[in-house]
């Protein structure tokens, strides 16, 4: 009986290949009615907006006679009480007020991580959501597969567009942000919010070392560190963690923004290719293995370890996104005895400030016509003005709007460490919006950074060489695959 | 069947036929719904996966490539033949040393050294073959099978071990035997999700971690266990690295995780398979002065012995196909010291959605599965006593 | 008769005294309570921790000053517990219909009719339990987007099909009901014969009610494997609303990291039902797998 099965299962086996091989005639990821207008030439505007290469008016507007999807689904990331209260208010705002009847639904669909790996397999596909937030680098990984909207067909449409003066509201660098120059100049997203790396430090703690000011450069930084490791704050809380002068979380924004903070970049715009053991990279990364070496720093030990950490009285210096300030507001006033602390700069070896500025914007996936404009419409309200206010009110992002910021007085009377951040804007440089970045992060930069703080011995110049060379590889698979 | 012969009269043969036709015609029907959801999800699928592998899959099928994908695991198909030669030599050698090694006669005496000799030229032609494997194959596959075996290792001793203990203490006449039962079995049933979260925060880093404290009962200083990507002995005071060293420490956290949840399984088997030895034979043992010890050595063991061998069995085919309990516990800090090979072809199928490289992986793992499984048999198959 | 000759030479016990009797006895009691201990610490101290304050987990205190209940409330708000439950809930009922049907059908047909390739089939069911899950999961996920064969609806992601239809049939049950119905005396089916009953008819109404032991058996392991799926819900839900319970724990204890109290409270709410579950029914399934596992 034994022999006889092992041959059934082979005879099945085969069959079964053989099955697959026809069935697959039938197989395609069924990409519905691609919009043929997409390649159609844009519309061209009255006023060309800046960044756009003029076109030749088309004959017929292909938008005329489409009429927007009455349902669409935008999938984000935002968490905690206040964003999802924000989120709330603007999708039920639109849906009610806006004339075309379209309603929104807001998804949380994970984290930017989680989001990217469920759009992989989806693109090009009716599953996709109408709007999905993306970091630059995410996205151009999309339209690696030609997937993604190109909002140039819309936002200069006389009808449904952005007027000159609303385009050119936006901060200009947030708003050339999502033009890829490496597809053509397509325009496949829109900013709703922006952050930033910063550092958060216990200003009363600091008191007590003996400083009175934030350090501004990597040595100070060291020295106030160590000296934390050392002396516990007052006001920590009982029994909860052994001092520390800094946490570091395993996150590729950290190994951008130490980068930065040295004066280099992990990117060269110029010959294409990742530069991950760049001079400055090399010092940063030698500096932090210095710190844990000398028993300064650790890492963190579950996801936002260093918030709750810095909260409780034991963690000097944290680095990380701005957004997270309300955050660390609450953690501080958790267990009822705050103390005074606020957000700097990243300590730098570079005469001004470095800050890493990144956000996730909006985009739109390749669907059909209806469910694109109905998608556009939203995301226009989204960013428009008085939303844009509202947002940047609720989750403690940075409004992308010159006229919003020059509103906001009030908020930052209210919240100095805000102001602090915002100011900072203008220092800013970007992580790289190649595609595969994201494969780069977390299979090449994060875990280079473990090896570096594990083991204080190991040689940070080899282990960033051979890094940058698993991630140029990468980088060059997926370039290979633009069509 | 007397009985049925007197109540049925002799039927004519075509009434046999027809009932044995209507039979066919039910046996398959009854069959049918099962079958159809077994072939579709179970059968068609291994299949379907071996067509995939022969392709440059991404997300979508991409052109033929043939064992393109086979090789970037092997490095070259010499590469595998050089391994599973060496593989065969061991066993050959393995059943030269056995069989010679019944007979004391001299000239049988040669063959149990040339068995040995055979033994280690199997061995280094493994070793070499692992070696070039590794030089030009897929590292993170075949560190994965590391990682696995030393789950596999580390897990499933230990639970038939503790299983087999506790099974036979609650043999025992104990009060309260229902009450020990179900909360050893407690862990098997719970989702592993769930009770994840509670190792994760007993086995965290931080110093103040329960697990730290106790150890810190014993003078050691606090550990980074699911987050130490450092094997143990490295931990011990030896110095060696990478996979060579052991099992990391976050994998051994994992392995505690996994031994908790799985005892309890092995132990309400054991407890039945317990039951079914007849008390005769203990009695007429203890009656010719056998001691606790020697009972439980001499008849217990061998009696019991079908289920240790069905137990492990299933947990090392289980350890290989476990993923739920490791993919919960695993943190980026560890690195790939605890990703066994079903993560890794997990990751590379959701993470970066090479088809193609997933399932040609999976079919290596899967033909693994079945050597093992085949050896098993073998091997401890013929040391089960059927009592 | 002299067993001296089966059993080495043992031996002779020293005469056992009744202090070192009791004194082994109650070794053997220790060992018991301080397994029991280890096996249940991880959920007592998950429900301890579920009722603390956060101050009072990150100091590690024992046990709570007053129990917070309202960690619960605030826990099921955070994430969409009610809809993971639903579907759960749904999910477990769908496909333990589905298994009951085809696994007694099967297993009824495996056992006690006789029909050319029965032999084949059995062995090609029992082969596939030693399938591991990465060679069917690519193909499935695929299957399921509807990329091989046109299914109905276009795509079954996000549908409770995908949670379902592919664990409506495994081997193990078909295997567990095959052992049970073989046994039922063959006089009982010679009767129903006589009277005209067909297979069907006999399975229904006389087969089924005497085999509710291996039937219950059958659906708490289905209940048990569908309540804790983890892996193929994650690969076929992506909308938030139609995730099951524990794809739902799993992102919400991403999110709530440093707050033990509320992952703690999270946890214990998902093993809630299970728990009940295998409380009211906890001899069933110890007989259950006994009566499997010992198949060598």
């Amino acid at each position: 009986m034994r022999r006889k099965s092992v041959l059934f299962v082979a005879i099945i086996l085969i069959a079964s290949l053989v099955l697959g091989a026809c069935a697959t005639a039938t197989e395609t990821p069924a990409p519905t009615e691609v919009p043929t207008e997409a390649t159609v030439a844009t519309e061209v505007p009255t006023e060309a907006a800046p960044e756009e290469p003029t076109e030749v008016p088309t004959e017929a507007d292909p938008w005329a006679d489409v009429v927007p999807a009455k349902e669409i689904v935008w999938w984000h990331q935002h968490t905690g009480e206040a964003r999802e209260a924000a989120i709330a208010k603007i999708v039920s705002d639109f849906n009610a007020t806006n004339e075309y009847g379209i309603t929104v639904t807001a998804e949380y669909a994970g984290s930017y991580g989680d989001i990217f790996n469920k759009m992989l397999p989806i693109l090009n596909t009716p599953d996709v959501p109408d709007v999905v937030v993306g970091y630059q680098n995410q996205v151009a990984t999309y339209q690696l597969a030609d997937a993604m909207f190109d909002m140039n067909e819309l936002i200069n449409h006389p009808k449904y567009g952005l007027p000159k003066e609303e385009q050119e509201d936006f901060f200009p660098g947030f708003f050339a942000q999502d033009v890829f120059s490496l597809f053509d100049n397509q325009r496949l997203g829109l900013a709703p919010n922006r952050s930033m790396e910063v550092m958060y430090y216990n200003m009363d703690w600091l008191r007590e070392l003996g400083y009175d000011a934030p350090p501004t450069t990597p040595e100070e930084f060291k020295e106030m560190a160590c000296k934390a490791a050392q002396t516990p704050f007052s006001g920590a809380i009982e029994g909860a963690a052994s001092p520390t002068g800094y946490e570091l979380s395993i996150d590729t924004s950290r190994f951008a923004s130490w980068t930065f903070a040295f004066g280099g970049d992990i990117f060269d715009y110029t010959t294409n290719q990742f530069t991950l053991n760049s001079d400055a990279a090399v010092e940063a990364w030698t500096f932090i293995q210095s710190l844990f070496a000398d028993g300064c720093a650790r890492l963190v030990t579950e996801n936002y370890g260093d918030q709750t950490d810095f909260g409780n009285g034991t963690l000097l210096f944290s680095v990380g996104s701005s957004s997270g300030l309300p955050f660390y507001g609450d953690a501080v006033e958790a267990d009822g005895t705050p103390f005074e602390w606020s957000v700097a700069a990243i300590p730098h070896t570079t005469p001004d400030p470095v800050q890493n500025v990144y956000g996730a914007s909006v985009s739109i996936p390749k669907s059909t016509p209806e469910r694109e404009l109905a998608a556009w419409l939203f995301v226009k309200y989204y960013t428009s003005a008085d939303v844009n206010a509202e947002w940047a009110k609720a989750s403690g992002y940075f409004p992308v709007r010159q006229s919003v910021a020059a509103k906001f007085e009030d908020v930052f009377a209210a919240d100095p460490a805000y102001k602090t951040a915002f100011d900072l804007l203008k220092f800013g440089k970007f992580e790289p919006p190649v595609p595969g970045y994201d494969f780069v992060r977390d299979n090449v930069i994060e875990p280079v950074m473990t090896s570096i703080v594990d083991d204080p011995t190991s040689d940070v110049k080899a282990l960033l060489d051979e890094a940058n060379v698993n991630a140029n590889d990468i980088l060059a698979e997926q370039m290979s695959q633009i069509k | 069947m007397e009985s049925s012969k007197e109540l049925i009269p002799t039927k004519s043969s075509s009434a046999f036929k027809k009932q044995a036709r209507r039979d066919q015609i039910t046996g398959i029907l009854f069959t049918f719904p099962a079958f159809l959801i077994i072939f579709i999800f179970g059968i068609f699928p291994i299949g379907y996966s071996i067509y995939m592998s022969l392709f440059n899959w991404q997300v979508t099928k991409g052109p033929f490539i043939g064992d393109k994908n086979y090789l970037l695991i092997f490095g070259s198909w010499w590469n595998l033949l050089v391994l599973v030669a060496g593989l065969g030599l061991f066993v050959l050698g393995f059943f030269v040393w056995t069989r010679a090694f019944q007979s004391i006669n001299n000239g049988q005496r040669l063959a149990h050294i040339a068995g040995a000799l055979v033994l280690i030229l199997g061995g280094v032609i493994f070793i070499t073959g692992w070696g070039m494997m590794y030089e030009t194959g897929n590292k993170d596959f075949l560190n994965s099978l590391i990682v696995t075996i030393y789950y596999a290792l580390g897990t499933v001793p230990a639970e038939i071990i503790l299983g087999l203990v506790l099974a036979y203490i609650l043999y025992q006449d104990i009060i309260g035997k229902e009450a020990f039962r179900i909360i050893y079995f407690l862990p098997y049933i719970t989702p592993s999700i769930s009770t994840a979260v509670v190792f994760q925060i007993i086995f965290s880093s931080r110093e103040t971690s329960l697990a730290n404290t106790i150890i810190g009962l014993f003078g050691i200083d606090p550990l980074r266990w699911r987050f130490e990507p450092k094997p143990v002995l490295n931990l011990l005071g030896f110095d060696v690295s990478g996979l060579a060293g052991g099992p990391s420490l976050a994998l051994v956290t994992i392995i505690i995780f996994g031994i908790w949840s799985f005892v309890g399984y092995n132990t309400v088997i054991f407890l039945s398979g317990l039951g079914n030895i007849p008390k005769e034979i203990y009695e007429a043992a203890e009656m010719d002065g056998a001691s606790k010890w020697d009972r439980f050595w001499h008849i217990t063991i061998p009696m019991i012995s079908p289920v240790t061998f069905y137990l492990t069995l299933i947990g090392f085919i289980g350890t290989f196909k476990a993923f739920n309990h490791i993919y919960v516990m695993r943190t980026p800090s560890a690195q790939n010291t605890v990703v066994t090979t079903s993560l890794l072809v997990f990751d590379r199928f959701y993470k970066a959605n090479q088809y193609g490289v997933a399932t040609a992986q999976a079919i290596v793992l899967f033909v693994i599965i079945l050597g093992l499984t085949l050896a098993q048999n073998k091997v401890l198959g013929e040391r089960v006593f059927y009592g | 008769m002299d067993n001296s000759t089966v059993l080495p030479t043992l031996k002779k016990d020293k005469k056992e005294s009744p202090a070192s009797r009791i004194l082994g006895k109650a070794g053997l009691y220790l060992i018991l309570i301080v397994g029991a201990v280890i096996f249940i610490f991880p959920f007592f101290w998950m429900i301890s921790n579920s009722l603390m304050t956060l101050g009072e987990t990150i100091t590690r205190q024992v046990w709570p000053k007053v129990p917070q209940w309202i960690n619960y409330k605030e826990a099921w708000d955070g994430a969409n517990f009610s809809k993971y439950f639903i579907n759960s809930v749904a999910v477990t009922l769908g496909t333990l219909t589905g298994l009951l049907f085809t696994s007694i059908l099967a297993g009824y047909a495996f056992g006690r009719i006789d029909f050319k390739g029965k032999d084949i089939l059995f062995g090609l069911f029992l082969a596939t339990m030693m399938i591991p899950e990465s060679v069917t999961l690519i193909p499935n996920y695929l299957l399921i987007r509807g990329n091989i064969f046109p299914l109905p609806g276009g795509t079954w992601i996000n549908t409770y099909w995908a949670l379902t239809v592919p664990f409506m049939a495994n081997a193990f049950s078909i295997f567990l009901l095959r052992q049970f119905f073989a046994q039922i005396p063959n006089e009982l089916w010679d009767a129903a014969r006589i009277d005209g009953c067909d297979h069907l008819r006999f399975l229904v109404q006389i087969v089924m009610p005497i085999s509710k032991a291996p039937i219950m058996t059958v659906l708490l392991f289905g209940f048990t494997a569908s309540w804790n799926a983890f892996q193929w819900p994650l690969l076929v839900t992506t909308r938030d609303t139609w995730r099951p319970l524990m794809v739902g724990l799993y992102g919400f204890v991403q999110e709530a990291g440093p707050y033990t109290h509320w992952l703690m409270a999270g946890a214990v709410i998902t093993i809630i039902p299970i728990l009940i579950v295998y409380f009211l029914t906890q001899k069933q399934f110890t007989q259950g797998i006994a009566t499997t596992g010992l198949k060598g």
